[in-house]
């Protein structure tokens, strides 16, 4: 029986491995990576996930190895030694090692993300997130938010490639999370808080999702960031300050 | 089996059982309305002709069929909206002119709309007891967020726009994420349900009236209610060229017709703040609770809207603000003024006071924020 439960961790151990080996092609993995973020945050991800990818191995092999040698159930094969002080040493400086190396590699990255936020002045647009929806408020012909010539677009932010990209992000009711999986970023968006986030990202189509749990309709809170060429973003926002300011019917299709 | 590996395995199987809402046979059939059921209660054949007829013009969900148009409403799409259609389903890499059928809209309803919408577009889904506003009731043919007036039913366009825009502050989302081509279906689903709705009404009203019901004047009834679904490009409100635009004096002036009882007088129910606490809007119960004074055409109480929040339900441009003034919201209290005459026939506001309104409500929020 036990040599059935080595050979089942065994079996878990390399369909996780597996699974991790085939995401790629399989299309489990993150989408491509579209911002300036996306280069280094993927080798940080990368790096954690062969660290502890070797120590997953590492544990669960030698879990298999001790199951299996115990497999006839005798005591035969057991020491009597109740400690062993140089081996705890290693396994508690190693991981805490590697855990510091970790922390310190990823503040660059960290810093990039929230202590460099370009800019002063008003956002390209703010981002109200509520339950189950985003709306999109852009500052209009005066370039200044909160005013009557605002305009807002439902689902969907438009903002330039390129182009070091700044957005406020509020909510109207719960915690909701700004995450746009192809641009790595992630920010959770809280009630009565103004918080910015900035990228600079490349034209496409990028999905927006809520990553804070937020509500029974969380699942569909969905929208999208389209990201256009400078010019074809200029056009854009000077037709919707027209339109505005006109009777014209809109559809964003 | 030991304790622990069955605790295991019903810990496996949690996923596989799934916690969704699996709809019985009643909640996804039409059926009759249960105000037809009551008020045919004494005539039992009538309510089975009744259920014949609607089911022999209308079909069932699982083979839906709408008269006036039966292949769906591609024939009906403006050359834009056409091109629009075209193009979006071309990156999808469909054929240009794909578009849902009958079933496949009725299908899509089913996923994205039923669970708040209910089957027969009644607003009694699953969902609908723990929202409010309710969803809506699409059975009287009544839309708030039309660009029509005179109460008229709403254009093609109006559904399109409210799917893709939603109505923001209440819990009908955005579809926008939706293919052009499913949002034309549901489109189409939406005004099957509704049309069949009004002619179930209808033909429950003659009966009680006169006494009479069969398949021709069943015909003459689904005629009667498309005539109004036809009518509403007529009532389409346009505003071609430019808005008068917004200024100190415009708003002055929009502040003054709000307050003004004999022209806006918008504040006996929006009140002079604008939180919608206008001395109209409350009233004071037999119980000496304060309770809404208004109630909406499905008979749910109503507050006017507060108007310091900038949220609109109807769209936040300064258009759209100004058809909520000009026809009012049809299935509510509100009025509208863009017809109203003064006493001695003429316009009782002009369209620059119209807009010195739009200006004057679009500016109740600014600065403010929630
Ligand atoms: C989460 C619940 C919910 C879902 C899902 C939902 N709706 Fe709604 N819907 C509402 C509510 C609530 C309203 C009423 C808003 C109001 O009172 O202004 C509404 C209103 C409407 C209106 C009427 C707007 C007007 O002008 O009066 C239409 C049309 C509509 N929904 C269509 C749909 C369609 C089609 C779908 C599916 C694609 C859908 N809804 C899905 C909740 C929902
Ligand atoms: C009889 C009461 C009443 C009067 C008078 C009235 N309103 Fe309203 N108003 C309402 C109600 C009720 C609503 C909410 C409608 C709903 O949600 O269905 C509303 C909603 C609105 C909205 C929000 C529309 C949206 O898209 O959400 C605006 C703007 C508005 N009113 C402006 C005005 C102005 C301007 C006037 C004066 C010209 C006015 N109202 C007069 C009752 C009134
Ligand atoms: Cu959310």
């Amino acid at each position: 029986m036990r040599r059935v439960w080595a050979l089942l961790f065994a079996a878990f151990a390399a369909l996780v491995v597996a699974s991790f080996v085939h995401a790629p092609e399989r299309g489990w993995w993150l989408p491509e990576g579209k911002s300036s973020f996306a280069p280094s945050t993927d080798a940080l991800i990368r790096t954690i996930l062969w660290v502890m990818g070797a120590f997953f191995v590492l544990t669960l092999g030698l879990l298999v190895l001790f199951i299996w040698r115990q497999g006839d159930g005798s005591n035969a094969a057991r020491s009597d030694k109740s400690s062993d002080h140089r081996l705890e040493l290693i396994w508690t400086v190693v991981p805490a090692g590697v855990l510091v190396w970790l922390a310190l590699t990823q503040m660059d990255e960290w810093k990039a993300m929230k202590f460099s936020t370009p800019g002063a002045g008003e956002p390209i647009a703010e981002v109200w997130a509520s339950q189950f929806d985003w709306r999109m408020r852009h500052p209009g012909a005066d370039g200044r938010l909160g005013s009557a010539d605002d305009w807002e677009s439902p689902y969907e932010v438009v903002v330039p490639a390129g182009e070091e990209v700044r957005l406020r992000l509020r909510s109207r009711d719960v915690i909701h999370s700004f995450f746009v999986p192809a641009f790595r970023l992630k920010q959770d968006i809280v009630p009565g808080r103004a918080i910015s986030v900035w990228f600079t990202a490349e034209a496409g189509e990028y999905d927006l999702v809520c990553a804070e749990l937020c509500g029974w309709g969380h699942y569909k809170m969905a929208g999208r960031v389209r990201v256009l060429p400078p010019e074809e973003y200029q056009a854009f926002v000077q037709r919707q300050n027209a339109l505005q300011l006109s009777g014209a019917e809109v559809s964003g299709r | 089996m030991s304790l622990r590996s069955v605790l295991l395995a019903l810990v496996g199987l949690l996923p596989a059982a799934g916690c969704g809402f699996q709809p019985g046979a009643a909640e996804l059939a039409w059926g009759l309305s249960a105000k037809s059921r009551e008020e045919l209660a004494e005539a039992p054949q009538a309510q089975s002709e009744l259920a014949r007829l609607l089911e022999q013009n209308f079909g069932t969900p699982a083979d839906p069929r709408f008269p006036p148009a039966p292949q769906g409403g591609l024939a009906e799409l403006k050359p834009e909206r056409r091109a629009a259609l075209e193009r979006d389903n071309q990156t999808r890499g469909l054929a240009a002119d794909h578009y849902p059928t009958p079933l496949e809209s009725a299908e899509l309803y089913r996923v994205h709309c039923l669970h708040c919408h209910g089957a027969a577009g009644a607003g009694d889904g699953p969902t609908a007891a723990s929202i409010n506003p309710k969803p809506r009731d699409f059975r009287k043919g009544i839309f708030k967020w039309a660009a029509v007036k005179d109460k008229a039913r709403p254009r093609r366009e109006d559904l399109t726009t409210i799917l893709e825009n939603g109505v923001y502050g209440t819990a009908m989302h955005s579809f926008a994420r939706l293919p052009v081509a499913e949002i034309e279906g549901l489109a189409d689903h939406v005004r099957l349900l509704s049309v069949r709705g009004e002619v179930e009404t209808l033909a429950v009203n003659h009966f009680k009236e006169e006494d009479e019901l069969d398949e021709e004047l069943f015909g003459e009834h689904i005629d009667t209610v498309w005539s109004r679904w036809q009518r509403a490009e007529s009532k389409f409100i346009a505003w071609e060229g430019e808005i008068p635009s917004d200024s100190p004096a415009m708003r002055a002036r929009g502040r003054e017709l709000y307050l003004d009882a004999r022209k806006g007088n918008c504040v006996q129910c929006h009140g002079d703040a604008g939180k919608g606490d206008g001395p109209a809007a409350w009233k004071i119960n037999a119980k000496g609770k304060k309770e809404l004074a208004y109630l909406d055409d499905w008979g749910f109480p109503i507050q006017p809207r507060d108007l310091t929040q900038g949220i609109y339900r109807g769209g936040a441009r300064p258009i759209d603000i100004y058809r909520r003034i000009y026809a009012g919201i049809n299935g509510g209290p509100m009025p509208g003024i863009g017809e109203t005459k003064n006493s001695q026939g003429g316009p009782l506001v002009s369209s620059d006071d119209l807009w010195a309104l739009v200006h004057y409500v679009r500016s109740i929020p600014e600065g403010a924020g929630p």
